[in-house]
């Protein structure tokens, strides 16, 4: 929107633009024009009605502009030779209705245009929002966080933006400079025709200017989000800039990129100290044609003085409008770029999607088959490979193995997060597909490695696994996972504001809220990703306790890195890329030897075998019971 | 009006182009009257005397004044924003510095999105006002003046009857004005927005587990439509006010033409001169309709100057000495004596703690979290400064050698292996620039991180991306042991991460960490059995104090409260569950 300065006095410099403005610019229209132009001309045909009124209301408010040019004309030739006072003052109170009413109009079209454009951007947001809620997984992995955020909410802005300010503009400043250009005919078409040819030069001009500038914004902006970069990571990084003395090196950098976004700025600057004069010397230009040649024919009386005045008065406001739609023309383009991109993910479409006669689970005992199941993220490349599984109502199945040997892949298809290539996962008998994805998920609880929180109160957060939960079962599930009694410690207890991703609490206290949250929902299979994160002993122990509690009753899927979990666990299942190698209890694989053995050397070795005081590990102790 | 003065010292170094850029302004208004009055001369003078000679003259002055008009325009915009611009970078510049040199203490007290906007933000507001406000402050005046002056001249009763309008141009730029504040509503709404979005991509999985998109959607409408509305009532007054300007200009020219006419008719006034008038009043009200603009830069450049000098003005906690020494060829004796430490007026963190390190030593800090470890340990390369007591590094006070060389001689491994956006071979070399190919191969081998190093297509110059996030846990810790072994420091402070790795990686940290912290003085806040096992000093830290010291079996044999925190921190690790703990005695045996 512009904010009233015009001509040689706009916004100039504009430092500080968002980072992902660019990667916006930058990327080329992929589908045809017309095809988006098409589908924007969709959504915006549901709001005909105001796009009408906006419409009409500008063709008479443009049609109305032609007036006073030619009352001045009658006022000079006509009313001052004759003195007619009268009509002079006649004149006056109609032109000023005639403004009155165009005031009116311009109102009712800004109006009309708002109400239509707002309406639309509401929805497209809200359409975009709930599309990306539904769609799976697999979507966010192809697709980068901060890709996702910028099209959900800067592309959101460029199109409202362009509807609700680039769009209007145009549009007048296009009628308008219709109006003038009949009006200027009607007045004298020699000297009419005479100013349209320099509006080429204007066109050319004014492009040119936007294309230059555009490149030159655009680096503005790359080097401004370069300065964000190395402030952001120094002053996250402080400590490790200060622990290794490398201020001085790191102020260095930070100076590079603030030259590299003068030198920008200052680039910028010079093409605009250049382009604005050019373009009103254009008109400029158009006035020394009219007065030369208009001036001439005044002298031979081929043209009355009022007509020459006339042109004097409106050559100004008649090229205005011309280098305004120069302008536009970017935002339109950046427009249509951004709607491309929303209509990307608009078209995107759940890979998990409910068959037609889908049932509800209900009354689960909780018994879950893996039947020969394959699955991969892309083609020809499995990540999991004939998986058989069978895990009765309250057993606790303890996945281990590598990194990337698929043990969260395997709990991800649980809830229906993905589905399997080939084969199945049957829950009570039923196969997954043929469940509702709602009643299914309300079987489920995750308790995640990193635990998410909402920005909200700790209540909101707990009760975010049953929404609706009673203040007491709150408590209860708070105080089952040992939650309470922080909690209950922080100013305003359940009341107390998280902040965004829970930062103000620590590890242990966020997992905590996270199986609070879990039991709350009170699910008959609960998959657990177990986090041996940095938490104090006394948490440690706290998280122990709870989680043995919450296990107990269910059928529990966990990712382990426990020892007391592993050794609980009802079945092992030892993964390596994509296969159940091993199976069994603790003990039985212990004595099979082979790689549960292996990991359990590695990882438990350091605390069940302690080497001596100098001693580092050369080799793995082989005996691991040769404890103290 | 202080803030105004500070900031002006920052154009003081270009002060002579600002003074340049005052004068062409002046100049650039005079010739902007040119081309109107030539035009006046035209109607006037060389129409009705049919004088072909005197047209071309007259054409050739506006040709002439109005090249002149933007040839001074381009070069006024140039400096204009040559000053401007430069003053922006020697602000930031400054800030950055400062920020740079402040102990730790102040990054504890203010949030880093707060500094950011310090930065970059503030910075802004400042720039607009620094680059565009003030030579259109300069503008306005010289213009509205010098316009105004030529009206009176021309014509009084027509100047006086015009400015009847003024009114209601100054009505609509206020509520222009007002408008920002609603204006401001809407981004701060459409923050909220994009905070709920980021938080649902983040927590997608979360909120399909446990189905929970409809609540979400409701989340986001509630906000979307409140946003629809405000954005409405903001076109709403757009729609009076911009039709609104336009509107009132209109009228003056409405009068102007009208009661112009009649002054024609009555003689006191010719045709030209009633052309030149509606393009002065044109030019006075211009201006006006940026002064709300002007206002506003100025209002907010104040504001964003007054939290720029605040951050200015915050005196280092932690500075150099004047006659401060370098330290060089350190042994690596670490000796605290009577320490304490508070932040500010607060409650003691540290109280009377001493210890020696001997130059090799390992000494362990265990305890409870909030025990004052990590405050210990942040003593030592000073990144805050003792309440009373002594820091010794080989005999030195640390207050009396310089930063660089202590701080150049300490390593320190944090839990939150924190590594710049960069190539790998510039983190693993961020401690020692200077180190050859073959030295920081060595360390990467040594921390165990060359093997997957290599595995990357571009090897050491892989970029690594915004804080690593291209890496794994494991794999970024290994680095930063890397660029620690890489410093060669002689004093090492390590805070062990028993984090979220896999066995083997967990293995291989292990063992990068041994590499790291042989033949060095090293402060450990121990989290594994293996390592206090191995220490040769352990310190039990609880509420600030230690409470006791020795070695693991001399601890394990005398102190319940160690044996105490064994219990449950380490038996936990031995046996795996907290149920089966076995008794004590066995385990010390």
């Amino acid at each position: 929107m512009n904010f009233g300065g015009g001509g040689g006095m706009g916004m100039r410099g504009g430092g500080g633009g968002p980072g992902s403005l660019m990667v916006r610019e930058k990327a080329e229209l992929q589908s045809s024009m017309g095809e988006i132009l098409r589908r924007l001309a969709e959504v915006v045909a549901s709001q005909k009605r105001y796009m009408f009124i906006a419409l009409g209301t500008i063709l008479v408010s443009s049609a109305l502009q032609m007036v006073p040019p030619v009352a001045t004309r009658y006022v000079i030739d006509s009313l001052i030779p004759t003195a007619n006072l009268r009509m002079i003052v006649a004149l006056g109170i109609g032109l000023i209705v005639l403004h009155a009413t165009r005031y009116l109009l311009n109102y009712l079209s800004r109006f009309s245009v708002a109400l239509a454009a707002q309406q639309l951007v509401y929805e497209l947001a809200q359409r975009l929002f709930e599309n990306i809620e539904r769609l799976s997984l697999r979507f966010y992995e192809r697709n980068g966080t901060g890709d996702i955020i910028s099209r959900t909410t800067s592309d959101i802005q460029v199109i409202q933006q362009a509807l609700s300010g680039g769009m209007v503009n145009s549009t007048i400043g296009l009628f308008t400079m219709c109006a003038y250009a009949i009006v200027m005919l009607f007045l004298d078409w020699k000297l009419a025709l005479l100013v349209y040819a320099t509006v080429p030069l204007m066109i050319i001009a004014s492009y040119v200017s936007a294309e230059v500038l555009r490149h030159r914004y655009l680096t503005v902006r790359e080097t401004m989000s370069g300065v964000n970069a190395v402030l952001a990571e120094n002053i996250t990084g402080v400590r490790v800039a200060k622990a290794f003395a490398q201020e001085s090196a790191s102020t260095q950098r930070f100076e590079s990129r603030n030259r590299d976004n003068l030198d920008a700025n200052m680039s910028t600057a010079s093409v605009q100290a250049i382009s604005t004069p050019v373009i009103q010397m254009i008109s400029a230009l158009g006035m020394l044609l009219v007065l030369w040649f208009g001036a001439q024919r005044a002298m031979a009386g081929t043209m009355s003085l009022g007509t020459l005045v006339a042109f004097a008065s409106y050559i100004v406001a008649f090229y205005q409008p011309v280098s305004d739609l120069i302008q536009i023309n970017n935002t339109i383009q950046q427009a249509l770029a951004a709607a491309e991109r929303i209509f990307q993910f608009l078209d995107e479409r759940p890979e998990v999607v409910e068959k037609p006669g889908a049932f509800d689970l209900i009354n689960t005992k909780g018994r879950i088959q893996f039947d020969h199941l394959w699955f991969a993220y892309e083609e020809g490349k499995p990540v999991l490979q004939d998986i058989v599984v069978d895990a009765r109502p309250g057993q606790i199945i303890a996945l281990v193995g590598h990194t990337g040997s698929g043990k969260t892949t395997m709990i991800n298809l649980l809830p229906r997060f993905y589905d399997p290539n080939q084969g199945r996962i049957l829950i009570d008998g039923h196969d997954l597909r043929d469940l509702t994805v709602k009643s299914l998920r309300a079987n489920i609880a995750v308790v995640l490695q990193e635990t998410f929180l909402f920005a909200g109160t700790i209540r909101d957060n707990i009760a975010y696994g049953r929404l609706g939960a009673s203040e007491e079962d709150i408590i209860a599930a708070a105080e089952e996972a040992h939650a309470d009694e922080f909690i209950s410690r922080l100013p305003g207890s359940y009341d107390w504001q998280v902040g965004e991703g829970g930062t103000m609490l620590s590890r242990g206290q966020r997992q905590r809220i996270a199986l609070a949250r879990a039991i709350l929902r009170d699910p008959k299979i609960l998959i657990l990703d177990e986090a041996t994160s940095d938490v104090d002993t006394e948490t440690e122990m706290y998280i122990q306790q709870a989680l043995d509690r919450v296990m107990r009753g269910r059928t529990v899927f966990v990712i382990a890195h426990r020892l007391s979990t592993i050794r609980n666990a009802n079945q092992i299942l030892v993964l390596n890329h994509g296969r159940i190698v091993e199976r069994g209890t603790h003990q039985e694989l212990l004595d099979q030897g082979g790689h549960y053995r292996e990991l359990y050397d590695i990882q438990f070795a350091d605390l069940a075998h302690a080497p001596s005081l100098n001693g580092h590990r050369d080799g793995i102790p082989s005996e691991v019971s040769a404890a103290g | 009006m202080r803030i105004l003065f500070r900031l002006f010292q920052f154009v003081r170094p270009y002060w002579w182009m600002t003074a340049g850029d005052i004068v062409l302004i002046l100049a650039l208004t005079s010739f902007r009257l040119g081309p109107a009055w030539f035009a006046k001369l035209i109607i006037d003078q060389a129409v009705p005397q049919r004088n072909l000679h005197l047209l071309a003259l007259f054409v050739a002055g506006l040709v002439a004044s109005s090249v002149m008009t933007n040839v001074l325009n381009a070069v006024e915009t140039y400096l204009e924003q040559y000053v401007g611009q430069r003053v922006i970078y020697d602000l930031r510049s400054a800030l950055y510095k400062h920020l740079q040199s402040q102990s730790m203490s102040f990054y504890d007290k203010n949030q880093t999105g707060q500094l950011m906007s310090r930065v970059t933000n503030d910075v802004s507001q400042v720039q607009f006002f620094v680059t565009q406000g003030v030579a259109r402050l300069v503008n306005i005046i010289v213009t509205v003046g010098v316009n105004l002056t030529i009206l009176f001249l021309i014509d009084v009763k027509l100047t006086l009857l015009t400015l009847l309008v003024a009114p209601g141009i100054y009505y609509f730029q206020r509520k222009q004005s007002k408008m920002m504040t609603l204006f401001r509503q809407v981004q701060r709404r459409i923050a909220d927005l994009n905070i709920i979005i980021q938080e649902n991509v983040a927590g997608i999985k979360l909120i399909q587990a446990y189905g929970r998109e409809p609540y979400e959607a409701h989340r986001f409408d509630t906000v979307n439509s409140e946003i629809r509305g405000m954005r409405l009532e903001t076109s709403r007054n757009f729609g009076i006010v911009n039709p609104g300007q336009e509107f009132s200009t209109m009228v003056s020219s409405v009068i102007i033409l009208c009661f112009g006419a009649y002054q024609v008719i009555n003689g006191h006034l010719s045709i030209g001169s009633l052309v030149a008038f509606q393009s002065y009043t044109l030019l006075v009200w211009q201006p006006l309709r940026w002064q709300a603009q002007v206002y506003q830069m100025a209002q907010q450049a104040l504001a964003a100057g007054e939290r720029i000098f605040e951050i200015l003005d915050t005196p280092f906690d932690v500075a150099e000495k004047q006659d401060a020494i370098v330290l060089t060829g350190l042994r690596g004796e670490v000796v605290l004596e009577n320490v304490s430490f508070a932040y500010g007026q607060g409650r003691p963190l540290l109280r009377n703690v001493s210890f020696e390190a001997q130059a090799g030593e390992t000494v362990a800090l265990v305890g409870p979290s909030g025990s004052g470890k990590t405050t210990l340990t942040n003593l030592i390369p000073r990144f805050y400064d003792v309440t009373s007591g002594r820091v010794l590094i080989d005999g030195h006070d640390v207050r009396d050698v310089t930063l660089d060389s202590l701080r150049s001689q300490i390593g320190m491994v944090l839990q939150e292996s924190f590594l710049f956006n960069m190539t790998i071979r510039e983190n693993i070399c961020y401690g020692r620039a200077g180190a050859t190919e073959a030295e920081m191969i060595a360390a990467s081998k040594a921390a165990c991180a060359h093997d997957f190093i290599m595995e990357f297509p571009n090897g050491y110059d892989t970029e690594i991306g915004e804080r690593g996030t291209r890496l794994s846990g494991g794999q970024r810790q290994r680095l930063s042991i890397a660029r620690a072994i890489l410093v060669n420091p002689r004093i090492l402070i390590l805070d062990e991460a028993t984090s979220s790795v896999d066995t083997r990686t967990d293995y291989l940290i292990q063992q990068a960490l041994d590499a790291l912290m042989r033949n060095r003085t090293t402060l450990v806040i121990a989290h594994r059995l293996s390592t206090v096992q191995r220490a040769d000093q352990i310190l039990l830290v609880s509420e600030g104090q230690i409470v006791g010291r020795g070695t693991h079996r001399e601890l394990l044999a005398t102190n319940p409260i160690y044996q105490q925190l064994y219990e449950i921190q380490f038996q936990l690790q031995r046996e795996g569950t907290v149920n089966d703990a076995r008794p004590m005695a066995e385990v010390s045996r």
